[in-house]
C-alpha cells in the first residue's frame, strides 16, 4: 500500500474508532418483551442465539457499516472469482499476440474462432453483442466440466431445502431467528448457484463500445 | 440451448423491436468491484418497496387511541395510539411480521450506507466530472430524498423514542425565519405531534418520497446508459473482431455485456445483499417499539438521538451556543441556533455537495477514473468532509461520550466544537501535504495529451494485416506514469 494511502487511513481511523466506540454504547441491556402465548401461537422471539433485545440508532449505524464492509468483501471476492474462473490462463496475451500478427491474415483469429464457431457458418454470439458501435474483444468458451454440474446440483438442492424450511417456519412457530437463517441460507445458495453457473457454464465475453453514439 | 434462447429472444424482438435503438443488452459494464455498490443500493430500495407493501397492509396511520388486545403482555388492555398498536401487531402477532419489519428497517439503513459509500467512491475517483455532473446532482438528490424517507418512516410507529426524535425535526422546521410556521404546518400538520402528523408522514413516506426516489433512480440509470460507465485504466491494448482498442482511448468503454454476463453478476449482488439483510433481520432488532412504549407527551426518554446518518446534524444542534442566535433589526426576524445548526449549516454542506462538480469543474470530458493520490486538494477536501461528519456525529452523541469519559457535557462541548472546526482542517491539511509530496506510481492519472503533444489515442479499425500493437512500455505497474507527469491530468482541476 502506498504511504499517503496509509496516512489517510490512519487519519480516518483516528476519528472513526472513537465514533464507533461511543456509538456502540448507545443502548443498555433491556429485558425481552414478554408475550402472552394464549393470544397467539407463533413465537417470533424464539431462537438459538442470545442477541440484544434493543439497539439504539447509533448502534444500528455501527452494525450496518460493518455489515456493508463485510458484504462488499464477499461481493468483491465473488466478483473476482467469477471473472478469473472463466478466463483460461494467458488468454489476453494470446489474443493480443494473434492480432499483432502482421501476416496479412485476419486480426484476432483466436477471438473469431471461438466466438463465431457454429456449424452452419453463422455467428454464434448473440445479436446484441455486436452492433456498429460495439464489438467483442474477448471471448472464452465455457468449460462445462463435471464439477460444475456437481456444484450446481448440490447448491440447487440446498436452496430448495432452505426455501422449504423458510416456508415451513411460517406454518409453525414463525421464529424470527430461524427465518433469518433459512432466508440467508437460501439466498447464499442461490448466489453460489449463480456463481457456479457463471464459472462453468457461461462463456466469458467482453465487449468494447463507443461512448458517443 | 443457445438456439432456444435465440428463439425466445427473437419472439420478444419481433414484438418489442429490442435491437432497434435499444443497445442496452450488450452495454459494457467495466468489471470493477466498487462499481457494485450502486447495485447494492438499488436492491435495497427494491427490498424497501416490497417489504413496505407488506407492512402497508397492516399499518394504521392514526393516532386515535384503541385498546390493545395483542400478545405483548405489558400493554394488554391499555388504550394506545392505533399506529403504535398496529406496529405491535405486525411485530408480534403476524407470521413473518417481525422478520419483514426488521428487513425493511435494515434495508433502509443499508440503502443509505451503500449510497453514501457509492458516492464516496465516485467522489474520490473523480467520476463526477464532465460529462457526469448531472448524474452526481441526481445522486445527491437521491441521498437527500432517502434521508427524508428514513426520517418520515422513523416517526410512523408513534412510539416514545421516535416521536421525541421526530419532534427535533419539527423544531428545526419551525425555526425557519418567516416561512417556518407555514412549512411546519404543511409537513407536520400543525403543532407536533398533532393527529395529522402521522397520516401526513405516512403519505410522504409510502407515496411521495418513493415516487421521487424511483424517478431519480430511473433518471440516474438512463443517464448512465447514455453516458456509459467510467472505467479504470486499462493494463493493455485490446483487440477483437478486427478492431483494436488503445489502452489510452477513453472514447471507448470495455467491459462485460449487460446480458448475460453482468446480469449474472447483478444476480449475485442481489442474492448476497438479501442474505446480509436476512441475517441482520433474523438476529438483530432495530427500532424495537415495544421497549420504548407509545408516545407520551408528558415524558422524555432518557436517550434521544436521530438515525445515525443524521447524527452529524444533531451534533451541530448540540454544539452551537445559544448566543449565536440573533434578531435582524428593522424586519424583526429572529434567526435561532436551531435554524443555524439544523438548516443553515446542513444546507451549506448539502449545497456544496450538489455544486461540487461545478466547483471542481473540468473543461474536457473524462471517462477514466483517477487515482485519488493524483488529486491532492480534491482528496483532501473529501477526507476533511468525512472527518467533519464523524466528529460532528460524536458531538451528536455527547451524552454517551460524557458517560464514557466521566466528563460533563459542559466540559466536552467546547472541545468538540473546536474539534469539529479544526479537525477537518488538520485532516485535510495533512492529507494534502502527504499526497502533494508523494512521487510514487499513480494509477489512472493520465495526461490529457500524449507526451508528443497529440491527442490521446482513438479507436480505429485495424485493416487486415496492418499495424502491430506496441508492447506495454511500463514497468509492470498498470497505468503508471513517469514522476514528472503525475499531475498532468489535473492541470485544470
Amino acid at each position: 500500500m502506498r504511504w499517503p494511502t496509509v496516512v489517510v487511513l490512519v487519519i480516518v481511523a483516528l476519528v472513526l474508532a472513537p465514533m464507533w466506540v461511543i456509538a456502540s454504547q448507545g443502548e443498555g441491556p433491556v429485558e425481552e418483551v414478554e408475550l402472552d402465548h394464549s393470544v397467539t401461537e407463533i413465537r417470533p422471539l424464539g431462537g438459538f442465539v442470545d442477541t440484544p433485545n434493543a439497539l439504539s440508532p447509533s448502534q444500528v449505524g455501527v452494525i450496518v457499516w460493518v455489515a456493508l464492509f463485510a458484504l462488499y468483501g464477499v461481493l468483491a471476492a465473488a466478483h473476482r472469482f467469477m471473472n478469473a474462473a472463466v478466463r483460461p490462463p494467458d488468454r489476453g496475451a494470446a489474443e493480443v499476440g494473434e492480432t499483432a500478427a502482421a501476416d496479412g491474415g485476419e486480426a484476432n483469429e483466436v477471438s473469431r474462432s471461438s466466438s463465431d464457431r457454429r456449424s452452419d457458418g453463422g455467428v454464434a454470439a448473440s445479436s446484441w453483442l455486436r452492433t456498429d458501435d460495439r464489438w467483442i474483444v474477448e471471448y472464452s468458451d465455457a468449460s462445462e466440466s463435471v464439477e460444475g454440474i456437481v456444484a450446481m446440483g448440490g447448491l440447487t438442492a440446498l436452496a430448495i431445502v432452505f426455501a422449504a424450511l423458510f416456508t415451513g417456519e411460517y406454518f409453525t412457530l414463525a421464529r424470527t431467528q430461524y427465518f433469518g437463517v433459512y432466508a440467508a441460507g437460501m439466498f447464499l445458495s442461490l448466489a453460489g448457484l449463480t456463481v457456479a453457473y457463471y464459472a462453468w457454464f457461461m462463456p466469458h465475453v467482453e465487449v468494447a463500445e463507443r461512448r458517443g453514439h | 440451448m443457445a438456439d432456444r434462447l435465440d428463439r425466445v429472444y427473437g419472439w420478444f424482438d419481433d414484438r418489442l423491436d429490442l435491437d432497434r435503438d435499444v443497445p442496452f443488452l450488450g452495454k459494457a459494464f467495466p468489471a470493477e468491484d466498487s462499481y457494485l455498490l450502486g447495485e447494492v443500493a438499488l436492491f435495497c430500495f427494491l427490498m424497501l418497496v416490497l417489504t413496505g407493501m407488506f407492512l402497508g397492509f397492516f399499518f394504521e396511520p392514526s393516532t386515535s387511541n384503541v385498546e390493545y388486545d395483542g400478545s405483548v403482555a405489558e400493554y394488554q388492555g391499555e388504550e394506545m395510539p392505533e399506529a403504535f398498536v398496529s406496529v405491535l401487531n405486525i411485530t408480534y402477532d403476524v407470521p413473518y411480521g417481525m422478520f419483514l419489519r426488521r428487513l425493511h428497517h435494515w434495508a433502509a439503513h443499508l440503502f443509505v450506507a451503500s449510497l453514501s459509500l457509492h458516492m464516496l467512491r465516485v467522489f474520490f475517483s473523480g467520476a463526477y466530472q464532465n460529462p457526469r455532473e448531472p448524474n452526481w446532482v441526481v445522486g445527491s438528490g437521491l441521498a437527500v430524498a432517502s434521508m427524508f424517507a428514513a426520517y418520515t418512516g422513523y416517526a410512523l410507529p408513534f412510539d416514545e423514542f421516535a416521536s421525541t426524535a421526530t419532534g427535533i425535526g419539527f423544531s428545526i422546521a419551525n425555526s425557519i425565519p418567516i416561512l417556518g410556521d407555514v412549512f411546519a404546518r404543511v409537513v407536520f400538520g400543525g403543532e407536533y405531534p398533532s393527529s395529522a402528523t402521522v397520516p401526513r408522514f405516512y403519505f410522504i413516506h409510502v407515496f411521495l418520497l418513493p415516487v421521487v426516489i424511483a424517478g431519480l433512480i430511473a433518471v440516474h440509470m438512463a443517464i448512465l446508459v447514455r453516458q456509459k460507465h467510467t472505467e479504470a485504466p486499462r493494463e493493455d491494448d485490446l483487440a477483437g473482431d478486427g478492431r483494436r482498442v488503445d489502452r489510452d482511448d477513453d472514447g471507448i468503454v470495455v467491459g462485460l455485456p449487460a446480458f448475460p454476463n453482468q446480469a449474472a453478476i447483478s444476480a449475485v449482488v442481489f442474492f448476497l445483499t438479501m442474505a446480509t439483510l436476512s441475517l441482520l433481520a433474523g438476529f438483530l432488532p432495530v427500532h424495537n417499539v415495544a421497549e420504548y412504549g407509545p408516545n407520551d407527551p408528558a415524558g422524555t426518554p432518557e436517550l434521544i438521538m436521530p438515525d445515525w446518518f443524521l447524527m452529524w446534524v444533531f451534533g451541530f444542534l448540540k454544539l452551537l451556543p445559544g448566543w449565536l442566535g440573533f434578531t435582524i433589526p428593522v424586519v424583526d426576524v429572529h434567526v435561532s441556533t436551531e435554524f443555524i445548526g439544523g438548516m443553515l449549516l446542513p444546507g451549506i454542506v448539502f449545497g456544496i455537495m450538489f455544486a461540487w462538480p461545478f466547483i471542481d469543474y473540468r473543461e474536457e470530458p473524462r471517462h477514466f477514473t483517477v487515482d485519488p493520490l493524483a488529486r491532492p486538494w480534491q482528496t483532501a477536501v473529501g477526507v476533511a468532509a468525512v472527518v467533519m461528519v464523524m466528529i460532528a456525529s460524536i458531538a451528536g452523541m455527547n451524552t454517551i461520550a460524557a458517560d464514557i469519559t466521566g466528563l460533563s457535557t459542559d466540559v466536552l462541548n467546547p472541545a468538540l466544537l473546536a474539534a469539529t472546526i479544526l479537525g477537518p482542517l488538520v485532516a485535510g491539511g495533512i492529507t494534502y501535504l502527504a499526497i502533494d509530496r508523494y512521487d510514487g506510481p499513480l494509477y489512472g492519472s493520465r495526461p490529457d495529451v500524449t507526451p508528443d503533444g497529440g491527442a490521446a489515442g482513438e479507436a480505429e479499425a485495424v485493416p487486415e494485416g496492418a499495424g502491430t500493437i506496441e508492447p506495454d512500455d511500463t514497468d509492470g505497474e498498470a497505468g503508471s506514469q513517469p514522476d514528472g507527469e503525475q499531475s498532468g491530468g489535473e492541470s485544470d482541476g
